[in-house]
């Protein structure tokens, strides 16, 4: 089969700045997809548009530029399954987000009386934006810059709904018997 | 300016802590303000017990991380692996 081949500088490139990313990527893709297969495409996807876009990489935040990419690649398998939302990215990502939620949030998740069980409950119940940053940042590891370059806003954004959600989850559990014995 | 005016003058006020206890927590917030968050949190119980609750949460929701499976790793490893090594192919794009 042909193969097209990127410079030495190219590959190499490849090697030193995205290998050691694969980790992150899989589990930014699972967070902002829902489920593994998609998130397996969506971090092929993004591997091949890196790989093309590497000679044009200057070598300085490979994590937000891989991340970067990997949200322009999920808003364009979205508007491919979902072409109504061909204008507006952010109504892209909250569906995909919300479409995360609707997978994650039976009940028979969290039937264990718990402390960690109330969180994951209270997660799941708060607003797709705010429950998306603490995925993230909390979940998958990401500082605020590498969130804000996946959601494509600005810092003071992810701050503030990190902010707000942990409140709201903070307030949840506090009317939440089973903090009461979490917590006892 | 006595010895007590120079310590509060320098340590933050509950609503100050408030506002940027988060990107404490996250290990955000700019080297030279963390001495004085940590010094509000020792002296304040209660910032210290919400601070207590928000490191509780994160830690929370650090367990429930669902890590990809080794298959997952190992197919997008070898995709990798080959991009790096024998490029491309032709019309996978």
């Amino acid at each position: 089969m042909a193969r097209r081949k990127e410079s030495k500088e190219g590959q190499d490139g490849f090697t030193r700045y995205v290998m050691p990313e694969l980790d992150v990527l899989l589990r930014v893709a699972r967070s902002i997809t829902g489920n593994p297969t998609d998130a397996d495409d969506l971090v092929q996807d993004t591997l091949l548009r890196a790989y093309s876009a590497i000679d044009k990489f200057d070598g300085r935040y490979p994590r937000a530029w891989l991340l970067t990419i990997m949200r322009n690649a999920q808003i364009n398998r979205v508007r491919r399954k979902r072409p109504e939302l061909m204008r507006d990215p952010e109504t892209t990502l909250a569906v995909v987000a919300n479409t995360d939620s609707d997978a994650k949030t039976p009940e028979s998740l969290v039937l264990d009386q718990t402390f960690d069980a109330a969180v994951e409950r209270s997660l799941a119940t708060i607003p797709s934006q705010f429950r998306e940053a603490i995925h993230l940042v909390d979940i998958d590891g990401l500082s605020y810059n590498e969130a804000a370059a996946v959601l494509d806003v600005p810092v003071g954004t992810i701050m503030s709904r990190l902010h707000r959600g942990r409140k709201l989850i903070r307030n949840d559990l506090t009317l939440d018997p089973d903090f009461e014995r979490a917590s006892s | 300016m006595n010895f007590l005016s120079r310590i509060f003058s320098r340590s933050m006020s509950c609503q100050q802590v408030e506002a940027v206890l988060q990107q404490y927590l996250d290990e955000e917030l700019e080297a030279a303000e963390v001495p004085k968050v940590l010094q509000h949190l020792e002296a304040c119980k209660d910032c210290g017990l919400e601070a207590t609750m928000y490191t509780r949460i994160k830690d929370s929701l650090v367990n429930h991380q669902d890590s990809p499976n080794d298959d997952s790793i190992e197919r997008i490893r070898a995709l990798a692996e080959e991009l790096a090594t024998t490029g491309i192919p032709e019309g996978a794009e």
